[in-house]
């Protein structure tokens, strides 16, 4: 599966994308996922196909405009990180993985 | 306090911070935004060309025989950013619009060059008063972009828009589109600059002047320090908010001291005290709420177990300044013990910077630095290289660690109480 997390500038969310992709290896379920910002994920969503995009809490305010980009790619669903899954580390990024399984389902 | 806390996020962040995506503001705020990369290349030609260094030294004196050379990339980047930010504002509103963003940047720029006034000047033919465009011209250029793209949008969805026939590429009707609001802005422009000679920097100038002048002051550093915290507490990302606001009079108060920089003015008598680097490096350290305190002492003394890795994982990203796993990892998000400090702390450390500052102990910022360079280093170069700015960053980040203390140890000895049960 292949997961896009968006953040202001994409450097927070670098730290819990290396994180879930460790997790979801672990539980034999790996996902790819890479961290954008808020200036350069629509030129990466043209470029390659994900299943999903998560909006970071911090930036939750632009989950709106972020929405409606994402409504262009059919096969995209596009969600907000709740706030206690947002930490690099296990328990947070455990909650987080199965948040997305569970909206992929 | 649980309840203001809630009410805070539900009532006041979530709607502020949705505010600070209308569509305007959201243009000035990635437009301006677009050109950092330019600000911080040619602010820092400005430390070549005054190096850290004493006078006698080979690289100084080499430095200031060649100083008009050096700071030509200065001129043709910073000096007349303006220009760069009008097209990027222009670009990013039109997108938003599902306008062509090139053709929307490319109709701000020209709405914002025809409120300055070309001249002969000898020897040299036809020249551009390059001084308007700079940070000056900064207010002068959100208005006029804006309203460009306005009108330029506003034609297109009439029907005064010249169609072409299906066949023709995209590219060649686009420009045939946009033939009709490109004629009516410069004719518009040509008649209210040439013909009627209204003085657009001179009179956008006098409106801002207050503007900036308060935003200068200590409360004027008090009350974006204290939303910023505010907006964080409630887990909303502060500075992009209240930068929508604020960025482009803390980019004129940088430019107007680089510029003073560029003219040898020494380092503590440049006009502004606090342009946005100075909350970066005295305010800002280890990320919004001035945690580096916070992620120290988690690092070095936690007792409990939760706590101790929380510190591991976030004391790297916090020497450069990144600390969303510290904010939403402990939380401090509606956190009501660590709330206290987060808020106190940049406080108390934008004050003593303050003071600091306008009593001349430390030069004033003139140069943007990458804001996840460590506070210290960071701190030195914004200052022109003045090793006083890397002492004053040491002392607070020490006293970020004393305001974070207490605050703390009842956080883990409350985790520890938590895994012991």
């Amino acid at each position: 599966m292949k997961v896009m997390f968006i953040c202001a500038g994409g450097m927070s969310t670098a730290m819990t994308a290396k994180k879930l992709e460790e997790i979801s290896a672990k539980n034999d379920y790996p996902m790819s996922v890479v961290a954008y910002g808020t200036s350069d994920y629509e030129t990466a969503l043209q470029a390659e196909s994900f299943d999903i995009v998560l909006v970071a809490p911090q930036i939750r305010h632009r989950f709106d405009t972020v929405k409606k980009v994402v409504a262009k790619y059919e096969n995209t669903k596009c969600e907000k990180i709740p706030p206690q899954m947002y930490a690099p580390m296990d328990p947070a990024v455990k909650k987080l993985f199965d948040f997305i399984m569970d909206v992929m389902k | 306090m649980d309840k203001i806390l809630n009410f805070v996020d539900a009532h006041l962040a979530e709607p502020m911070a949705k505010l600070s995506e209308q569509r305007h503001l959201r243009a000035v705020r990635d437009g301006i935004v677009s050109t950092l990369p330019i600000i911080i290349v040619g602010s820092f030609f400005l430390i070549l060309a005054f190096p850290p260094l004493p006078a006698d030294t080979f690289i100084a004196k080499w430095a200031a025989e060649n100083i008009v050379t050096i700071l030509l990339p200065y001129r043709l980047t910073m000096f007349i950013m303006s220009l760069y930010a009008s097209f990027g504002i222009g670009y990013s509103l039109a997108r938003s619009y599902d306008v062509d963003g090139l053709s929307g940047g490319q109709i701000a720029v020209v709405a914002f060059l025809m409120t300055t006034t070309p001249r002969v000047a000898e020897g040299l033919g036809w020249a551009l008063p390059m001084g308007l465009l700079g940070g000056g011209g900064m207010f002068v250029a959100i208005i006029v972009s804006l309203a460009a793209v306005e009108i330029q949008r506003l034609l297109l969805r009439s029907k005064f828009k010249i169609s072409m026939p299906e066949q023709v590429p995209a590219s060649v009707a686009r420009s045939f589109e946009n033939l009709t609001p490109m004629a009516v802005v410069v004719v518009a422009m040509t008649f209210i600059s040439f013909v009627f000679g209204f003085d657009w920097h001179g009179t956008v100038g006098k409106i801002v002047a207050p503007l900036v002048s308060t935003s200068d002051t200590w409360l004027g550093v008090m009350v974006p320090v204290f939303l910023i915290t505010l907006f964080w507490s409630a887990g909303i990302h502060g500075v992009s908010v209240v930068g929508a606001v604020a960025r482009p009079i803390w980019t004129v108060m940088l430019d107007a001291n680089t510029a003073a920089v560029a003219d040898g003015v020494v380092g503590t008598s440049l006009p502004h005290i606090a342009p946005e680097p100075f909350y970066q490096w005295f305010i800002w350290i280890g990320g919004s709420g001035a945690t580096i305190g916070l992620v120290i002492l988690l690092a070095v003394f936690a007792k409990a177990k939760y706590s101790k890795s929380l510190g591991r994982t976030a004391l790297v990203p916090g020497i450069f300044n990144i600390n969303e796993p510290l904010v939403f990892g402990a939380p401090i998000v509606l956190n009501p013990i660590l709330i206290i400090p987060f808020v106190i702390a940049p406080m108390v450390m934008g004050t003593i910077a303050f003071v600091a500052t306008s009593l001349g102990l430390v030069n004033r910022v003139s140069v943007l630095a990458p804001w996840t360079l460590p506070g210290p280093i960071g701190a030195y170069i914004a200052t022109g290289g003045d090793w006083r700015a890397l002492v004053l960053n040491v002392i607070l980040i020490l006293v970020s660690i004393v305001i974070y203390y207490p605050f703390f140890k009842i956080y883990d000895n409350k985790q520890l109480e938590l895994e012991n049960e």
